[in-house]
Parts: structure tokens; sequence; C-alpha cells
């Protein structure tokens, strides 16, 4: 019997301290939820007879019971947590990306001033509040950045630029930390 | 020399320091320049054409002459400018552009050369003969003029980019800054406040007056202490905004670490920022200006102005007997602020007839300085006053031509500044930036009083404009003293009158350059390079226009300005590339088979981000040639596996996905059937090749489309605005899931027999036939199993979740490997697929059509697709097409090159004569060939011709015969069977 083994992108779980903020590894499952159409009353009711929750609003996101709801584009949703069940798969496209994306948690008090570094998108508190989602660049990546709590943030970006990802956020954690050490 | 008791510097905090050589004190809050003036270190470089001795001329950024080079560590820092390199323990400066010596500079024969040298020499010197400017003018001017020198070694200090965005920018934190950040601030708006020094407060750092019964620093530190205990502020400081952008982006400049002896690990040296804002108020003051006398680029002669930041802000003196030269009331200040210090002030010298004013000091109205003297430093002024030549001893003269509003900001949009013949200065177009408003001196107020009422007024105004509720502030009470100006540039006279120091441009190089008609404001500078130094003529540009404007008998207005662009102070290069050096400037997109690869000792191939293995050498292999020729034929033999994880994957699903599909491609898909893989060609708008690939059909309304690496991202976007814009209607949803499989080939007669070693449940010709599709199970793992072949071989490509992408790949390789097979590369992968007659975008590459390549007959006739009608236009099909054929040197030996151009044997292999071009070549170990594809003109109907190739490049000539696409087993009966 062949056993195949599941290695995470870097093959160790990602797990770095600098200063105030700390990234660590996200394992989950992750799922888009594509609408054929249109958004119909019975896709949303079977959403939340999955999930528990409501269809998302555009650049919302939110979270019950360990499971997650993203608005991903103009057509996607993403559900993180749980696999989707046949009911919805029967109502809408239904696909499995959980090894498409790398996920992250990047948390600490300067976690905002660290993605200013990365990121062209607005990361002041009154703006990017906590359940609120966008996609971006981060440096050279197409990503998808979401503030979770007041200074806890998830971040995706392609599996295969794992490796960037932490490259670019250590440069700018160690950057944040070494001013926060000068002041 | 410092002066007791005065000034903000902590003299409790002494700073050790070298200039030149010498060891030398300061203290903390110095910059260079106020610590060098307090050292009586006044001759700081030497000038840039005529290596003229040079002192500190200003107390900001826009100073010309006191660049120096900074060291730290092993880096040098080249142009520094002492007035805003702040002091540090251990600060390591050295002056430029001087040899041997500072005092005594060779090239300082330049200046007595000067009659030959004036603007515009060398335009006429240096045309003759032609070569000699190559080798031997151009080195010599280069190495006889410049400023600092670069270090040729690696950079390694850090520069960093960042983001900042904010309801209100104010740029520059003066008194009319401050007060319109005060007001923006209680308001409740987000602000961020910049400014190009270390402390808040602009000139009231460097005046002696009072606001509100306090003195200006004092009323400025209060208000910063508010500011700073506000949220809503963000307060940047040593940062420079240097460039207005398309809605409201503004580009500024940090100086993180240049204070720093030593700089913590990760911290940058600069960063520059992109600042976007829904409003800005532009603050930022005005600039002080010279006056054209002979002689006037002494070291030891100032700006007024910056004489006195000097004295009263770093408690230093210019000198120990001073004069002022001024034609204007802001000029006396700097006299009495000298006097009252305790300087002897020989002489406040007022181009302004009638000037009658009371003080300890000599005045004299209506009078002028005719010259100076002093090789290495001012020593003696000569002054003309009623009809009369006095000398005058000083060692220090504050020459004040009025104030220029720093308008720069507002032009970096293409606004052009209007003049005030009042002020004798231009002022900002109004809108001319998009969310701007100025304030204060740079929109030409000039008290103090005015400036914090119009700061006020125009914060006022912004708050109302963003929908919030302004406060109501009691404006504090300050000097409301008039600034009084008649305009006066050249005092003319025999010797040479300084304008832009920096570029060493004088009243006489202006004045010639109008006589030779480079009249327009814009060729006179090019002509003289005037305000193309590193300050950008910020010292001299009005001056200059008003000579230019004389010498032409035009007025200011007319004349008009140059055009200011960004950036407003120079940027180094590492801080305008921060984040795109090493792995930001090529970001690494690595397969789930990287690391096994690596082990392997493959070398990596770039494409696009993605890294792939180049080939996998064996023991005793020593060229790349031998691994690929080894693994085309363990391929063609025995079995071979390769990581295809690169390849985009779009999932399409909806009950409309069928037709949208056979609007993409050229084909149908429509009547595919499930668990069949199919061929696709897709074509762009303008009836050009888009892309190929593979779309397989996993269920009735379900594909899964495969493209080609490089054109992933392009095909999604293309796919995107075909459903949002042409076909919305349609009821199909997409996402891509290029990362979500890692994808192996597993090519060749062995490649069933190794899958079966790994399935759950063993394949065969009925179960999975040729382009056929199925799920698969790999132990516990579900995986998807395509019959199809990019190698010409039986061969498969299996899917499964990319977590699992490293443990299948080494799996892979075991089982091949006992089969006589293993991994191969992608010089291999290029190998087999051009003995095939397969193309890729080398082929594909935006300028050929379906017809080209041979595929004009897969339009289908059923159907419209996208392209599908210009494809057919008479100019895309037909004989004088090049189309893609195959190629093979006549003589064996000879090589055939990619990029080479063919010809007919008879023709002289020029341009006019082109036939077409190779695409692709390779060496094919299956036919013991080089072989190759190419586009040739009619070339389908030219196969058993012969013509020649011709590399221009390396004067490479071989003879080809014109042969089919497909070198090897032309009736694909490897392929299917």
């Amino acid at each position: 019997m062949v056993d195949l083994i599941a290695v995470n992108p870097m093959r160790g779980a990602i797990s770095l301290k600098i200063g105030t903020v700390a990234v660590e590894e996200v394992q989950t499952s992750l799922f888009t939820v594509g609408v054929h159409k249109e958004i119909s009353k019975k896709l949303l009711n079977t959403m939340k007879s999955v999930t528990g929750m409501d269809w998302p609003n555009v650049c919302q996101i939110k979270s019950k019971d360990n499971i997650s709801l993203m608005w991903f584009d103009h057509t996607h949703v993403a559900i993180m947590g749980i696999t989707p069940t046949l009911q919805l798969k029967k109502i809408a496209a239904v696909t499995d990306v959980s090894d498409a994306w790398l996920i992250i948690d990047i948390d600490g008090i300067d976690a905002r001033k660290v993605l200013s570094r990365v990121t062209p998108t607005d990361m002041r508190e009154q703006r990017f509040k906590t359940g609120m989602t966008q996609r971006g660049d981060l440096m050279h990546m197409q990503a998808s950045i979401s503030c979770i709590e007041e200074h806890r943030f998830r971040i995706m970006v392609f599996r295969s630029m794992a490796q960037t990802l932490v490259h670019e956020l250590t440069i700018a954690m160690k950057s944040v930390a070494a001013r926060t050490r000068e002041a | 020399m410092r002066l007791p008791d005065k000034g903000l510097v902590d003299r409790d905090h002494v700073l050790n320091f070298q200039f030149n050589g010498r060891s030398l004190k300061g203290f903390s809050g110095d910059t260079l320049a106020s610590a060098l003036l307090a050292n009586d270190e006044i001759l700081v470089g030497r000038s840039f054409k005529y290596h003229r001795p040079r002192g500190i001329m200003t107390s900001g950024s826009e100073e010309p002459n006191a660049l120096v080079t900074v060291s730290r560590g092993q880096s040098n820092e080249p142009n520094t400018r002492a007035t805003v390199q702040l002091l540090y323990e251990g600060l390591v400066a050295q002056p430029q552009n001087a040899w041997p010596s500072l005092k005594f500079d060779a090239l300082g024969i330049n200046d007595y050369l000067s009659n030959f040298l004036a603007a515009g020499f060398y335009y006429k010197t240096f045309m003759w003969p032609p070569p000699f400017w190559e080798w031997l003018y151009e080195p010599l001017i280069r190495r006889a003029a410049g400023l600092g020198t670069l270090d040729m070694a690696y950079d390694h200090d850090l520069y960093e980019k960042a983001y900042a965005h904010c309801d209100v920018l104010i740029i520059g934190a003066g008194p009319s800054g401050l007060m319109a950040a005060l007001t923006v601030a209680r308001a409740g708006v987000d602000v961020i406040l910049v400014d190009e020094n270390n402390l808040l407060g602009g000139r009231l750092l460097s005046e002696v007056e009072e606001i509100d019964n306090v003195p200006g620093h004092i009323w400025a530190a209060d208000v910063t202490a508010e500011l700073e205990g506000l949220s809503n502020v963000t307060i940047m400081t040593n940062t420079a905004v240097t460039g207005a952008y398309d809605q409201g982006t503004y580009g500024a400049l940090e100086r993180v670490g240049h204070h720093l002896s030593v700089l913590p690990e990760g911290l940058p040296l600069e960063t520059f920022w992109r600042i976007s804002a829904r409003r800005t108020i532009l603050c930022a003051g005005a600039l002080e200006r010279q006056i054209a006398f002979p002689n006037n680029d002494r070291p030891g002669i100032m700006t007024a102005s910056g004489m006195r930041s000097y004295l009263n802000q770093y408690g230093v003196s210019a000198g120990k007997k001073v004069a002022i030269f001024g034609n204007n009331s802001d000029a006396h200040r700097t006299a009495r602020d000298f006097a009252n210090s305790g300087v002897e002030v020989v002489a406040m010298i007022d181009s302004r007839p009638g000037v009658s004013k009371t003080a300890n000091y000599p005045i004299y109205s209506g009078a002028r300085v005719v010259g100076t003297s002093g090789r290495l430093g001012l020593r003696k002024i000569i002054i003309e006053h009623d009809g009369k030549t006095k000398a005058l001893e000083c060692d220090a003269l504050g020459v004040s031509g009025g104030w220029n509003p720093t308008v720069h900001l507002t032009c970096h949009m293409n606004g052009r500044p209007v003049w005030d013949p009042k002020l004798a200065s231009f002022l900002p177009k109004e809108g001319a930036i998009p969310g701007m408003m100025v304030a204060g001196s740079a929109a030409g107020t000039m008290d103090t009083d005015g400036v914090l009422a119009e700061g006020y007024e125009v914060a006022r105004i912004t708050v109302k404009d963003l929908g919030k509720l302004a406060p109501n502030i009691n404006l504090p009470k300050s000097d409301n003293s008039p600034y009084e100006i008649t305009p006066f540039w050249d005092v003319g006279g025999a010797g040479r009158a300084w304008l832009d120091f920096q570029n060493d441009v004088t009243t006489k190089d202006i004045k010639q350059a109008a006589q030779e008609n480079f009249r327009s404001v814009e060729h006179m500078k090019r002509y003289t390079t005037q305000g193309m130094a590193t300050d950008q003529g910020k010292n001299s540009n009005v001056a200059a226009l008003a000579v230019l404007a004389d010498a032409t008998g035009r007025g200011i207005p007319e004349t008009g300005t140059t055009t200011f662009r960004p950036p407003y102070v120079p940027i180094a290069m590492g801080a305008l590339g921060a984040g795109g050096s090493g792995k930001g400037f090529a970001p690494e997109r690595f397969l789930s088979s990287h690391m096994a690869t690596e082990e392997l000792g493959a070398p990596m191939i770039e494409a696009g981000l993605w890294y792939r293995p180049s080939y996998f050498p064996q023991i005793g292999e020593t060229h790349w040639r031998q691994s690929c020729d080894r693994e085309v034929e363990m391929v063609r033999s025995k079995v071979g596996v390769c990581d295809v994880s690169t390849l985009g994957k779009i999932d399409i699903q909806g009950k409309d996905a069928a037709e949208f599909l056979d609007l993409l491609y050229i084909n149908s898909f429509a009547s595919l059937k499930v668990g069949r893989v199919r061929y696709g060609l897709m074509l762009r708008e303008d009836g050009h090749v888009m892309d190929d690939g593979t779309c397989a059909r996993l269920d009735d309304n379900h594909y899964l489309m495969t493209t080609t690496t490089a054109a992933a991202g392009q095909v999604m976007r293309h796919m995107d605005f075909v459903h949002q814009v042409l076909r919305p209607d349609l009821d199909l949803t997409f996402v891509s899931v290029t990362e979500q499989w890692a994808q192996f080939a597993v090519a060749g007669p062995n490649s069933r027999e190794a899958l079966n070693s790994i399935l759950v449940n063993n394949i065969n010709d009925e179960t999975l036939p040729y382009m056929g599709c199925n799920e698969v199970q790999i132990g516990d793992v579900t995986g998807r199993l395509f019959r199809i072949s990019f190698s010409g071989e039986h061969a498969y490509e299996l899917a499964v979740p990319s977590r699992f992408g490293d443990s299948l790949f080494r799996l892979l390789l075991e089982k091949t490997q006992k089969l006589g097979g293993g991994p191969y590369g992608m010089e291999a992968l290029n190998t087999l697929r051009i003995e095939k007659g397969f193309i890729t975008h080398a082929e594909i590459h935006g300028r050929t059509t379906a017809f080209d390549i041979g595929m004009m007959r897969m339009i289908s006739e059923k159907k419209d697709c996208i392209g599908k009608v210009m494809a057919a236009r008479p100019g895309m099909v037909g004989e004088h097409r090049e189309q893609l054929v195959g190629l093979r040197p006549v003589d064996p030996v000879k090589e055939i090159v990619s990029g080479a151009h063919l010809f007919e044997i008879d023709d002289i292999s020029e341009r006019k004569n082109d036939q077409g071009y190779v695409t692709s070549m390779c060496y094919s170990p299956s036919t013991k060939s080089v072989i190759a594809q190419a586009f040739l003109r009619n070339g389908r109907a030219r196969i058993g011709s012969k013509v020649k190739m011709v590399d221009h490049l390396n004067g490479v000539e071989t003879i080809c015969e014109v042969c089919n696409l497909v070198f090897f087993d032309p009736d694909g009966g490897r392929l299917r069977g």
C-alpha cells in the first residue's frame, strides 16, 4: 500500500516572531464557492445551514465555531474550516483549493506597520477593521488580506511563493522592530 | 564660532566627529554644517567646474555648496548635504571634488582658464576630430568635473519602501503647517504632518520672535506635544515630500538611519513612502535667494536667513565680523539678531534707497556690494554707496535677494506658477494639484501673524470639505511686520557673479546664452546647465530668469520658468528601488518537488518566476548535453518523470461552460465526452494565437482547462473579460486551481507499468484510453490521471493535491528507476517536443496565426469563436505568410541557431531578402541530427527544398533542408499505443 505523506510548503510549519509581531501558518481546509449566475435565495439558505452564517458582504470575513466565511471576489466566497456538503455542491461551484494557498496569521501590536511595508492596502485601524477582507498586492504576490482581530491579520498567497512571503515579511518585521527599539 | 547661551542644541551632550581628517566636536542637535561653522571650518568643498573654494551657503535641503562624503563602516555616501546631515558620535566626513587637498586643489587651474570654459565651450571645442570625444575628451571632462564618487562596492545598506494613507497630508511643519495640523487634528480628521527637519517649527526655530508671548520655538514645541498626544495624528520628521502624483499620491523620502553611528539590524537607512491623501495642505514655506555680484561665491558668503538660523537655532556665528546685504526688510532681522548677540556687524547694506532705521551698526541705504576678496574665505567686501566705493573687513556676509515661495510641488502635474510683481516671486497656481491647497509663505504670505491665520483658514476649508466640523481656535498673536522688497537681481560690473553655485553658472553665461539666441528659458537652461544640479536651481532659478529677461528685453512673466519636476530633494537610487533587490527583484515560485530536485543536484532554470529543473546530471556527465541526451533516450526507451505543475489550471463549472469554451477555443468542446481530454487553441480578438493547452471534461458541466506556464495569468484575465464583458449572460463560474495540484508527466513505454505500481486500481487501454482522464487513488489520496503526451510517447500526467507533491515525486522516481527510468528536466522536455513538432510560446509568440502554425483547419466552421473573423482577413492567410516548418542541416555537423534568419541560397543575406527565422532548435538523439522549427515564407509548399540559415550575430551560415515539422514517429503510433 502506497502512503503519500503530506508536507507543507516549507516542509515545516512557518513560525516567526520578531519584535512584537508573530507569524504562524494556519492549517485549515479552504474551498471556494462559485456563484453560477446569481446569489439565489436557495444558495443563501443552504450556506446558512452549512456554515451557520449568512452569505458575506463584499470585503467581509466572518467566523463562527472555527468556520470562516470570506468574500473572495465578485463571484466567489471562500469557506475555511469545513468541507462543504453535497447539498451546497449541487447549487454552486465548490472547488477545493486547500493546497493552492499558503495561509498565515500575522499578529501583534505592530502588525499593521509591518503590512504597510509590503502592501499598498490602507492598513489604518479605522479603515481596515476587524471583519474586513481585501484582495491586493503583497510585494510581488497577489494576496488575500483579512483583519480577523484588531491586530491580527490572515494572509493568503500562492503556495509556491511561501519562501518569498516569509522573506518579505521578515525584512519588514525586522525594520519595524528596529524602529520600535530606536524609538 | 559657537556663542555662549544661544541656540537649541544640547550642550551637555558633546559629539566627536571628523571632517577632512581633523577631529572636531559638536553638540547633539547640530547638523554637520552647524558643527563645522562652530569649529570655524569655513571652507568645505570645491565647485563643480572651476573648482572654486566654497563654504556653506544655506541651512536647509536646498544647499548647493556643502556636499560631502559621509563614511559609515564600509559604505560611503557621496553628495550628502552637510545642512541636513544630523551630527552623531563618530561621524566621518570628507570633502569632495578636490585633489590633492581641499586647500590646494590642482584643478583649481580651471578657474584661471575660465575665459575659455564659458557656457557651451565643450559643445564648440570638442567637436574634432570626432573619435577623440569618446576616448579622450569625455573621460577627461568627467574626471575634471563632478561631485562625489560612487562607491563601487556592493551597497549593504537597507532601503525600504512603505505605504501610508491619511485624510489630510500637511507638508511642512512651520507656523502655518503646525496651525493647520492643529486645526485639522482637533476636528478629528486623520492627518499626517511631514517635515524635512528633525524638529517641528520651521523658521520659528531660527527666528527671535514671540507667539502668544512665548518664544516661537516654545510655541512650536507646545503644539508638537499636543499633536503627539492625538491618535489621529502621525508626525513624520526627517521626511521630505519629493513629488506629487495622480489621485492624491505623494512620494516622500524619510531619512531613517542617517543620524545613527551604527544602524541596528534591520533598520533601513532610508524609507521611500507612497502617501495617499484625500486632501493636502502645502505649507512648505519659502527659500531665500541670492543677489548676483562679483565674486559672490567665496566661503563665508551665505544667505542671510541661513546665517540667522545658525545663530538662533544652533548658537553659531558664521563669522567674527559680519555684514548683511539685502533688498528687503527681512534682511535687517539678521543684522539685528547678530548685533543683539554681541557679534560685530560691520554693515547692513540695503539696495533700497531711502531706508531709514536706527541701529547700533552702520546701515547703508541705496548701497550695493560690488566686490569681495579672500581666496579660501571671505576677508573683505567692497561696497558702493553714494557714488563712492568703500572696503569693509568682514569674514561673513549674509545676502538676501528676497524670498521664493516653495511652489515646486504645485508644479509637478504641469501647473505653472504665477508671477507676483509685488512680492517679486512666483506664487502657486490655484488648483494646480487636485485636492491640494497652499498656505503660509508657500502661498506668498510672509509675516508670521498672517501665516498662522492662513494655516488655520485653509485647514478649516479642508475640514469642511471633508464633511467634518471645523473647530474654532483663538488665533495666537505674533509679529505682523510687513515684508517689503524692491527687486534687485544683479549688481553688474566686472568679474564673475554666480547664480547657480553648484553648476558654476554665472550671469555672464546667461547673457551669452541670450546672445547666441538661446532665448527661451528652457533652451538657456540646457545650454548653460543653470538649475540642473542636485539643488535643481532652488537657489538660483528666479534670479537667472530675471537676468535672462533683462538680457532679452522681456519681463519675467513673459520669460517664464523652467518646469519643476520630481524629486524635490535628491533621492538615493537605493531608496527609489527599495524592495527591488535580491529576492525582491526576482521573487521565487517553487514546485512541490523543489527540494527533491535540489537533492538530485539539478541546475534550475527560471520560467517566469518558477524554478524548474534544467536537467538531472549523473556521475560522469560533465556537459548538459550529455544529461539531456540521456534523459531523452530514457523517455523514448523506458520511462521518465517530469514536474509539470507550472501549467495553468482553471476549474470551470456551470451549465453554460461548454458554450463558453466554444467561444474561447477555435475548436469545439461542447462535443467532448465526459472523461475525455482535447487539445485546444485560443485566439486573441485580433486573430493571433493567444495560447494552447488541453481541456478535460470532468463532468457534464465541469471542465478543467490547462494553459501554458507563461500565459496562465493572461488566459485567466482573458476569460474574466469574456465572461464579464462579452457574455455575462452565460451561467458559469471559474477559479484558478494551478497551485492546488502537483502534476507530473510520466512518459515512455514503461509509463503505465510505473503508474500501476502505485495506483490502487490498475489502468489499461480500456479504462484509460489515449486522451482519457479519470479520478484515481494513490493510497488514501485521490488524484487525477490524464493520458496526454507532450513527448510523443505513451504518457500520462498524474495530479495530486500539492501537499502530496513532494512525496509523489519521490515515489515516482523510485518506481521509474526500477524500470530503468528517472527524472527529466526542461532541456529534455524541449527536445522531446521539438522531435514531435509540438509548439511552445517560442512559436506562438504573439505574432503568429493558426494558419501560420498549420492549425487553420482546427477552426471550427460550425461555431463562432473569439478571433475567428479577424484570423480570416486576407493578410492573415496565404502564401506570403511565414509558416511553421521543420529544418535540418544538410551537413549533419553544421549548427542551427535559434533566432537566425532564413534566405534563399543564392540571395544576399540582408533584410529585404528575409524569408523567415528559426524559433527552436535542439540536437535530436532520436534522429541523430540537429533539428529545428522555423517560420518560412510559404514554408509548407517548400518542404524538400533548401534554404540558407544565417546568424548575423555569430557569423554562422548553414544550408538547411526544409522538412516536415514532425521528425519522430510521424504517424503517432507510440503516442496512442
